[in-house]
């Protein structure tokens, strides 16, 4: 018993430190990309700065300004989960992933630290641990922009109480919004928290828009670090292939399991399957999102904020239902969707971000075959063009909040017309 | 002493739902449970057989029903899934595996034997 709780220890703390690695790769490409001042002052400049849903802090501070965000973020995150003593388990690192990711694409300190106050006084509220809270809260800071929106917009006197306001309650009332939609997605959108977000923000949205307030946030979509992100994406990548090598997933037969999951939450590969093969999967599933992209190069693609935090999102959900097997279903249904429907050039931002993040909808996939798979990102393609103007593109999961939307429509449907099994 | 019992009661209404399944699923025709309210959480023995072409199948639940690592957190964030969906069961076993706080169970050759404890 003892020594089985030495060895989950020293599991978990190897797990820390690729968390901790990736913090570090982040912030020596912040210092690669502005070795001088500028670093610091772009990173101010991202704090205060307004986003949206297609925002580039890289457009904002600089390529270093947003990668040290990220690395700052990240770092602190798993600090977080570090200091409430929960284990480096899939979701720890999908959500973790999810955090340092969506830093490149409008998460940042200032605007995540209220919604996180938020969700510490819903656990003190119903007098529990925080830690049983924090991937709910880590995952409500998706509606961060409302608290950068307010920041920025509101008069000078009174910007710093409302953004305040605002933030604690997203963080106050998201967790129960979150476990409610679980039911009604029944966990095959992997993006759960970004469902309720979407329902949250459409409240919020629907009560600001009737006091006038106007939701016009534009795109910034950065094209300039393509070079740099090349080299750091694959470095992350090949960090996590070398770490699950060397964890013990070093043929063929140590793999292969983890393709036998639907993804269905909660589908946590390292406690399922070990953290060697669930590294080399992440590394995986996350490469399928980077030759994507790079297949795209020729069309003017551009690596960037954005488009690295869908790599991420990617890879962090390795962890946690993705594997190749049921996320290339869904990307084709979108592909094919984006190719067939003349109004989304497949080179455009949100196009772009919903192929990649469409990939929640990987347990549909799983679970019903690939064809029910492609279906799904079809659909999706299609109904997350108009959900952004639901919430004023203030959530930043807006493509879980489509494909909660998906799931109520196409689960009764899959259901429906699947056979009963026949059993003895 | 008063306690809070609502959650505890709540999850292993979930609990047995997904065990109950999981072993009629397995080819069982009779399932013993027993039920028991503690001082400090519910208790629940659940004891079966099955169809021996299951064995893998239940061996599988077993590893899933003790886990490496217990995380709270995933507990609250998906715990309203079990009993949810009936197609794939290893997810919602996993988190039944999640749910409770100790477990011991002992699989044979057609025979399986639960002893799981959910503190309040």
């Amino acid at each position: 018993m003892v020594k089985e709780t030495i060895n989950r220890q020293i599991l978990s703390d190897h797990l820390h430190r690729v968390l901790l690695a990736l913090a570090g790769i982040l912030l020596l490409f912040a210092i690669l990309a502005q070795p001088d001042l500028s670093l610091l002052r772009g990173f101010w400049a991202i704090q205060v700065s307004e986003t949206g849903l297609i925002t580039d802090p890289m457009v904002t501070g600089g390529v270093g300004a947003a990668l040290l965000n990220a690395a700052v973020v990240l770092f602190l995150c798993t600090m977080l989960i570090r200091w409430m003593k929960l284990p480096f388990t899939g979701a720890a690192f999908a959500c973790l992933f999810l955090m340092g990711g969506f830093s490149l694409l409008g998460k940042n300190l200032l605007n995540i630290a209220p919604i996180v106050v938020g969700g510490w006084l819903h656990a003190l509220y119903k007098r529990e641990s925080f830690a049983k809270y924090v991937y709910l809260t880590l995952y409500g800071t998706c509606l961060a922009p409302m608290v950068s929106f307010l920041l920025v917009r509101v008069r000078p006197g009174v910007r710093w109480l409302s953004m305040a306001a605002c933030g604690l309650v997203i963080g106050f009332l998201l967790p129960a919004i979150a476990r409610f939609t679980n039911r009604i997605h029944q966990g095959y959108n992997l993006y759960n928290v970004g469902f309720a977000a979407g329902i949250l923000g459409l409240g919020i949205a629907s009560v600001l828009k009737g006091t006038g307030v106007d939701f016009d946030s534009g795109i910034s979509w950065s094209r300039g670090g393509h070079g740099l992100l090349c080299v750091m994406v694959p470095l992350i990548l090949l960090g996590l292939l070398g770490a699950g090598i060397a964890m013990g997933c070093r043929s063929w037969g140590a793999y292969k399991h983890i393709l036998h999951h639907s993804g269905r939450a909660v589908a946590d590969f390292i406690i399922l399957d070990g953290p060697g093969p669930t590294l080399v999967n992440m590394a995986l599933v996350g490469g399928i999102g980077f030759a994507y992209l790079l297949a795209l190069y020729p069309y003017g693609v551009r690596l960037n904020g954005p488009l690295v935090c869908c790599i991420f999102a990617m890879t962090g959900f390795g962890a946690f239902g993705k594997h190749p097997k049921n996320v290339l279903p869904v990307m084709a249904g979108a592909v094919l969707a984006a190719l067939l429907l003349v109004a989304v050039p497949i080179t455009s931002p949100g196009v772009l971000l919903a192929t990649l993040l469409c990939t929640c909808l990987a347990p549909i996939a799983g679970q019903f075959g690939w064809g029910w798979g492609m279906v799904a990102g079809f659909i999706h393609m299609t109904i997350v063009q108009n959900t952004s103007i639901l919430h004023g593109g203030m959530n930043l999961y807006n493509n879980g909040f489509a494909a909660g939307l998906v799931c109520i429509l196409l689960i009764p449907i899959i259901k429906s017309m699947s056979p009963e099994p026949m059993e003895d | 002493m008063k306690k809070r019992m609502y959650r505890a009661r709540r999850r292993m209404n979930h609990v047995v739902n997904e065990l109950s399944h999981a072993l009629l699923l397995a080819g069982s025709r009779e399932i013993d449970m027993r039920l028991t309210k503690e001082d400090s959480g519910l208790r629940l023995h659940m004891e079966s057989a099955f169809s021996p072409e299951h064995q893998r199948r239940m061996e599988h639940m077993a590893k899933l029903l003790q886990p490496v690592f217990r995380d709270p957190a995933v507990v609250e964030t998906y715990g309203e899934l079990p009993g949810e969906d009936q197609y794939s069961e290893e997810s919602e076993l996993a988190l039944v595996g999640q749910m409770v706080d100790a477990s011991q169970v002992i699989v044979d050759a057609g025979r399986v034997r639960m002893d799981l404890f959910l503190a309040y």
